[in-house]
């Protein structure tokens, strides 16, 4: 209830609250005695939880503030077709790292339609802005490294929250910083200008945003504490994406259970 | 001869018999589940969906719906964990009944503009170590637009069956109440959860909580 309050932000005072966020610290951890509140915050595993909250409230002021209304303008004003294009061109963008993770995790055949739907979408598609792939059977996939250290056995550490990123953890933020040099078209295109590399994340961040707008209403809306929410969605879709989907028994239960003493008891 | 050799084929089949009766029962378990999922969704898209009846007779039917196929006393048990497990029997009964409500409002609006999406029921696995068995199923939307992989978890009682989970592109609903509501449990108690939902309910009831229809494709 308190994160969904703290959406006044005023831009001069952004900077001393991510300070203020960043000093807030750590949660005391339960006592040693008391096991189940030992095993809850194990499974919570967010021992920084006081600053990541504060975190979290910057980046609703961030969100409500430009992010947010920038992407229901992108909604709004630019028509359906061009932005399937845009999202298009992204999508195809993000083929090649996607095929390298592919490879890294032994997931060759994955590779093979990764790369091969960057080449018929970045020539057919007309520099990807059509999914003439996708429309062949070869559907679209993503893997960065954060999945792919999964794979190699890196758990997670604990949630994290990054400004303006968002939901993450040690593995998964070490994986995106990762993505961005192993990226092919950096090496093809080193003098990239800082210039075109900022928009394109501008407009990578927006194309998300719009993506995700009705979701993010709706859990915002519902929830009770949007925080812990999107905390628990983050990971549990995490741990689908490292699968792949597939259900198994590596799959983690993030849920403790309290059935066998008050199931009945309801009855 | 002939006589020996039916005598120990009739031998061999009934050894047989013994030997995959444990499977099979497994199997059965699991394919019960897969009919029980199929029958919920026809009830879901028959008698709730597709059906042009008021707001009222809508959420009458989700009611008895949730009542018949869910086990709601013990999902409400799980959401709020060992806070519920320690709370008196009248507050968690109170709380089952609003949680209750919190499900059927949802659900009614979810399916106010039903848009004609399917359930297409596919594989179920055999119980695990809880004796709850997983119906992997696929929301089909017939404007074309991606499936959602939806995973039901369902406990066997008797020759019945009752959800305790629905998973949606891997996040289990359960899971994420659970989380939702941990902070304020710790905060106000399990009377707290309650009063705070039941604001919850009648945000949505009253439409000043909008809760968008049913979509495929909408979550990715």
């Amino acid at each position: 209830m308190k994160s969904n309050k703290t959406k006044s932000f005023a831009s001069p005072s952004a900077v001393s609250l991510l300070a203020l966020a960043l000093l807030a610290g750590c949660a005391a951890a339960p006592e040693a005695g008391d096991k189940e509140a030992q095993a809850e915050w194990k499974q919570i595993n967010d021992p920084a939880e006081p600053t990541n909250r504060n975190l979290h409230s910057f980046n609703q002021g961030v969100d409500d503030n430009a992010l947010k209304p920038m992407a229901e303008g992108y909604r709004e004003y630019v028509p359906g077709n061009f932005r399937t294009n845009i999202r298009n061109v992204l999508t195809n963008l993000g083929e090649p790292v996607t095929a390298v993770n592919d490879v890294l995790q032994g997931e060759f055949l994955r590779a093979a339609s990764a790369v091969g739907r960057f080449c018929v979408n970045s020539t057919f598609g007309f520099l990807g802005m059509g999914d003439v792939a996708g429309g062949g059977g070869m559907e679209h996939h993503t893997e960065d490294f954060g999945q792919t250290l999964a794979v190699w056995g890196v758990g997670e550490g604990p949630y994290m929250v990054l400004p303006i990123l968002g939901p993450s953890n040690p593995r998964d933020a070490t994986g995106f910083v990762v993505d961005r040099f192993m990226d092919p078209l950096s090496w093809v295109f080193p003098s990239m200008p800082l210039v075109a590399s900022v928009s394109k994340g501008t407009v990578e961040a927006v194309d998300k945003r719009e993506k995700y707008i009705d979701p993010l209403n709706e859990i915002q809306r519902t929830s009770l504490d949007y925080y812990a929410s999107l905390r628990s969605l983050y990971r549990q879709k995490r741990a689908d994406d490292i699968l792949n989907g597939k259900k198994g028994p590596a799959m983690p239960a993030p849920g403790l259970a309290y059935e066998s003493k008050s199931g009945q008891a309801g009855n | 001869m002939k006589k020996l050799l039916l005598n120990a084929s009739m031998a061999f089949a009934l050894a047989a018999s013994c030997l995959v009766d444990l499977p099979a029962s497994a199997s059965e378990v699991a394919n019960g589940a897969k009919s029980f999922v199929a029958q919920l969704s026809d009830r879901a898209v028959n008698q709730i969906g597709k059906a042009q009846v008021s707001e009222e007779e809508r959420a009458n039917r989700v009611r008895a719906l949730m009542q018949d196929s869910f086990d709601i006393p013990r999902i409400a048990s799980f959401v709020t964990g060992r806070v519920g497990a320690n709370a008196d029997a009248a507050a968690r009964k109170e709380f089952e009944q609003v949680f209750l409500d919190y499900q059927v409002y949802t659900w009614t609006k979810r399916f106010k503009d039903y848009g004609g999406q399917t359930l297409v029921v596919g594989n179920a696995m055999p119980p695990d170590e809880s004796g709850d068995v997983s119906v992997d199923s696929r929301l089909v939307d017939p404007a074309g637009k991606p499936p959602v992989e939806v995973t039901w978890r369902v406990r066997p009682e008797g020759n019945s069956y009752r959800g305790v989970d629905i998973v949606v592109e891997g996040v289990s609903m359960r899971i994420t109440m659970q989380s939702d509501y941990r902070s304020i449990l710790q905060r106000q108690g399990l009377p707290g959860l309650t009063a705070a939902l039941k604001e919850r309910v009648d945000g949505i009831r009253t439409g000043k909580i909008e809760v968008p229809p049913l979509k495929a494709g909408s979550a990715k």
